[in-house]
């Protein structure tokens, strides 16, 4: 194989039950950063990496967690095409590695023993075994690998050196390949469907380990004595609810310091453009344009990332699933179980990944409906539109008896809101179109882990690069475009009167239809394109005020919340804030919406109901402040 | 003789007799079995949520699971003598 190398590129499958550690063996192979996690269901696609280890270069493809090849859901399907050759975009695997959880083999080696049945070339990756020796277990490995008849390799996802054992021996199996062509028979699926080669498969599965175990795993005591915290029926809930307060309340204070310094640098390349640009067009266009409409959303990366920083240890810990056991109750009366949970929390970050987990869920109608709720959970693109927002009515650091932190408290206020419309909405979906009774709960609750800080980090990291990326791209093109319209025409004079401008042209245009909810063109431009990216918002309302401001008075100085507190009255930004509670969805929920369900139909209804809530209560909340 | 699971004591270890398939839900019963709720198998449930009594925490096979009450009945354990 090797002098073919050239020329082709042996292709290998990390298949595995949900929750087993593919995803961080994937990165750690392909030096790549898929998402990972401790919940079932975070890899809801096929991820494809090139590993060039040594001599050998193979091509590595990450496949979503799948309890049996006789699957029932979306993603697991997608893992199930994948093995079989079925997947049109997919050559058939060479090699199939099954990562196995080493600290769970009763539960993992029933995959393994089907995955045999297909015949493709296969090796069992003992993952986590670190862990599993720690807790006591011992193995004998030359035994455990005869008695399953499949080559055998012990591997940890965490560190390189635990993945290096694992690459040598893919190397090795690749090399001696023989039959490159093998096919799967397609009607092997029916073998996974019999119950005497299920009950027959449990029971080797019991025997090997009867067999190969020589001392068996300490159970694991501190999961159990976390959950009865945890899932308890009052202490439960009322951590989850205070987990989510302290988010928020770390969103505002812990923010400040980090902010400042954004904001000194971003005040500083201003003072310092403008100086050696001075005030001509070019000068306006930097300084106004780019760094006010650039900084003035890149100012909210250290809010941002503290979200994320919540977000991402508590699905590092484990603890994903149990605030969709405490939930399952409620969402089920609504009529969605309880799983659904973990799609919305996930919404919280960006609704595109949200849409995409609702692939876990087993039912159809279920999954429509999760992924028609999951834009009212507000994403993280919305955190810049609301801190600016309540930032213009109160300072940062306001506090409430002392102790709360008022901006955080309202916007977990905010968050809320949107998260009791989205289940409300959820009860109407499922009384009308999508009606039927919610799905199958039967979730796996994975042990708790203290988070991996490296992982964390990581995790931030490219979270950070996202939002640059974002700011650097469709921010930065998005402001310039409103910079250009909010400048031109010029007067005789060269001046820009920006009352005449094109954008005031455009924003006045479409202002009758939203003056009703107290918005003036000013607001209305940036609507426009705020459905490209929600931060927009922010940005062309400094790009606005900033042109609109004289540069020589006082004003020009102060920070772009106390500018808007200025121009505009209580009833119109609250009416404002209230309007990206619910609408409007970006371009690229939208269509990730058209792909995972296949048309244009749901995508529409999403949009029209989404912004029918969001003109309505725009509307009302307007006409009682003012 | 058997019974429900539901109807067993919180805590204490049962075997499972049977799975029942209820018309319609056959592949339910199948996705029960590939994780491990199969004839023979240990099984103790280990939370029951109040209130509506669901969901339910069980431990099977090494790992816990969550399931409601629907689901649960599906799952028949022996009766001990």
């Amino acid at each position: 194989m090797r002098g073919e190398a050239k020329y082709f590129t042996p292709l290998v499958a990390l298949a595995g039950t949900p929750n087993c550690g593919k995803s961080s063996l994937f990165n750690i192979l392909t030096g790549k950063n898929q998402r990972t996690g401790n919940f079932p269901g975070i890899t809801v696609e096929k991820k494809m990496g090139d590993v060039k280890w040594a001599n050998s270069l193979y091509r590595l493809i990450d496949l979503p967690g799948t309890y049996s090849l006789d699957t029932r859901t979306l993603d697991e399907k997608v893992a199930k095409d994948v093995l079989f050759g079925l997947d049109k975009n997919v050559a058939k695997p060479h090699l199939i590695v099954v990562v196995v959880d080493s600290t769970n083999l009763g539960k993992s080696l029933y995959l393994p023993l089907e995955i045999k049945k297909l015949g493709i070339p296969m090796i069992v990756a003992l993952n986590l075994y670190d862990l599993a020796t720690e807790r006591g277990q011992v193995i004998d490995i030359a035994k455990f690998e005869r008695e399953l008849g499949i080559p055998v390799v012990t591997s940890v996802a965490t560190n390189k050196n635990g993945a290096k054992e694992l690459s040598l021996k893919i190397e090795k199996m690749l090399e001696s390949l023989t039959d490159l062509n093998a096919s799967v028979d397609p009607n092997t699926i029916k073998v996974f469907r019999d119950m005497s080669f299920i009950n027959k498969t449990f029971k080797e599965v019991d025997d090997i380990l009867e067999s190969s175990v020589q001392s068996k795993i300490k159970p694991d005591n501190i999961t159990q004595r976390i959950d009865r915290w945890a899932l308890h029926p009052v202490i439960g809930p009322t951590f989850l609810v205070f987990a989510f307060l302290i988010m928020f309340q770390a969103i505002f204070s812990w923010s400040g310091p980090l902010m400042d310094v954004v904001d000194s640098a971003v005040g500083m390349l201003s003072q310092y453009a403008s100086g050696a640009l001075g005030k001509g067009l070019l000068g306006s266009f930097v300084v106004d344009g780019i760094i006010g409409g650039v900084g003035n959303v890149i100012i909210f990366l250290p809010q941002i990332l503290i979200l994320f920083l919540f977000v991402l240890i508590l699905e590092d810990v484990g603890y994903m699933g149990r605030a969709a056991f405490i939930l399952d109750n409620i969402m089920r009366r609504l009529g969605l179980p309880g799983k659904a949970v973990v799609p919305l929390l996930s919404s919280h970050a960006c609704a595109i990944p949200g849409i995409m987990a609702a692939r876990t869920l087993a039912d159809d109608k279920d999954r429509l409906t999760t992924m028609m709720i999951a834009p009212l959970t507000q994403c993280s693109a919305r955190l810049p539109v609301f801190a600016l927002l309540i930032g213009a009515f109160f300072a940062a650091d306001t506090t409430l008896w002392g102790v709360l932190n008022l901006s955080g408290l309202i916007m977990f206020g905010l968050y809320m809101v949107g998260i009791v419309s989205a289940f409300i909405m959820a009860a109407v979906f499922k009384r009308t179109v999508l009606s039927g009774s919610p799905s199958h709960l039967l979730m796996e609750l994975p042990p708790y882990r203290l988070p991996d800080i490296k992982q964390v980090l990581k995790g931030l990291w490219n979270r950070a690069k996202i939002f640059i990326k974002r700011a650097g791209t469709i921010i930065l093109a998005l402001s310039m475009l409103i910079w250009v319209l909010v400048s031109f025409p010029k007067d005789q004079n060269g001046e820009t009167q920006i009352g005449e401008s094109y954008a005031a042209t455009v924003g006045k245009a479409i202002e009758p239809i939203f003056r009703p909810l107290g918005f003036d063109w000013r607001i209305t431009t940036a609507l426009i394109p705020s459905f490209g990216a929600r931060e927009i918002v922010v940005s062309s309302l400094g790009t606005v005020l900033s042109i609109e401001g004289d540069p020589d008075s006082d004003e020009f100085s102060s920070s772009l919340g106390t500018k808007i507190s200025k121009t505009f009255s209580v009833a119109t930004l609250l009416s404002l804030l209230v309007w990206f509670i619910f609408a409007p969805q970006c371009v690229s929920t939208f269509a990730i919406m058209r792909r995972e369900t296949g048309g244009w139909k749901w995508p529409a209804v999403m949009g029209l109901y989404t912004l029918a809530l969001a003109y309505f209560f725009s509307f009302i909340t307007y006409q009682i402040m003012a | 003789m058997e019974k429900c699971l539901i109807e067993a004591q919180i805590g204490v270890e049962s075997t499972i007799s049977s799975v029942v398939s209820y018309p319609g839900e056959e592949d339910f019963a199948l996705r029960l079995a590939h994780l491990g709720f199969i004839q023979g198998q240990k099984i103790t449930i280990l939370k029951v949520a109040p209130i509506f009594g669901e969901p339910i925490l069980i431990s099977l096979r090494g790992g816990q699971l969550a399931l409601t009450k629907k689901e649960a009945s599906c799952i028949m354990v022996e009766r001990k003598q």
